[in-house]
């Protein structure tokens, strides 16, 4: 498994878990468990901690070819996908609240930020899945 | 002028004139209209964004010759980054003047989301086209004939 590799297993990984954590954050919430809104942070450091671990765990090899024209392309594919996914959530982000809250309805301005944050998240989550996808198509060929 | 200078150009006229042709529709509205689509401003934005969709088939691919080779490619890929960059700074953008009008306690109706993608949209758009042209020329100048 290369650096890319290791760097979007732990992403998808970390992303998954806090996503997991959100929406049963949000269903506890729902059903009036009483859970405190600070509680709704964790699940955005376990998501984002996949960042810190890649950058100080994962070094770059020295001496080595650790990057030729195939990852390049596989890279310029997986940044694609990822905006690809950005555009399909803010999409949908934008639409979601009129089907939910009705053309009535009011959305507090301190959310915006949110829609930024996620698209963030969204970006990195559906890169790292493109380039897990990318590699494995090459079987054994990227050891 | 090769077909993907014109359909730049093109890009960037269409969405430049929607956006001042919005802005004026803007200002003949109510002000609690502004933000409400469907309204005349959404039917200026839709139909930039058609004609914009549509530049491939205005400028079709020449019968003869490469119509697109690997250095395209190159300078299609770094444009496209160039707009999604765009994209997320006018969505940025879009958010921060939400925060300055309704102020930071304030609210705002869930219709008039939708313009932060499309105003992301439109810079995408515009950026690309941008550096599309700065990469081919923005002229046919020292074109071979």
């Amino acid at each position: 498994m290369n650096r890319a590799q290791k760097i979007s297993l732990t992403m998808v990984i970390t992303f998954s878990l806090g996503l997991f954590l959100g929406i049963i954050l949000i269903v506890m919430r729902l059903f009036d468990v009483g859970i405190p809104k600070i509680a709704f942070l964790f699940p955005v450091f376990i998501a984002g901690s996949g960042g810190i671990i890649s950058i100080t765990c994962f070094k770059k090899d020295k001496g080595t070819i650790i990057f030729d024209e195939r990852d390049k392309l596989i890279e310029k594919n997986a940044n694609l996908a990822g905006f690809g996914a950005v555009y399909l959530y803010v999409i949908v982000m934008s639409f979601l609240p009129i089907g939910i809250l009705g053309e009535e309805g009011t959305i507090p301005v301190t959310w915006c930020p949110a829609l930024l944050i996620g698209a963030g998240f969204c970006q990195a989550f559906a890169q790292s899945i493109a380039i897990l996808i990318q590699y494995s198509r090459g079987g054994k060929d990227n050891e | 002028m090769n077909r993907w200078q014109k359909i730049a150009w093109f890009n960037l006229i269409v969405i430049v004139a929607g956006s001042v042709i919005s802005v004026v529709a803007a200002g003949t509205l109510p002000p609690e209209e502004r933000l409400m689509p469907p309204n005349r401003v959404t039917v200026v934005i839709i139909i930039s964004l058609v004609l914009v969709g549509m530049a491939k088939t205005i400028f079709r691919k020449a019968d003869k010759g490469v119509d697109f080779d690997e250095r395209d490619g190159q300078i299609h890929h770094r444009a496209n980054l160039f707009g999604w960059t765009g994209f997320g700074l006018g969505m940025a953008a879009t958010i921060m003047v939400c925060y300055l009008a309704v102020g930071p306690m304030g609210s705002f109706p869930p219709l008039a989301l939708p313009i932060i993608p499309l105003v992301g949209v439109g810079l995408k758009i515009i950026v690309e086209s941008v550096a599309a042209l700065i990469q081919y020329g923005w002229s046919s100048e020292g074109e071979k004939p």
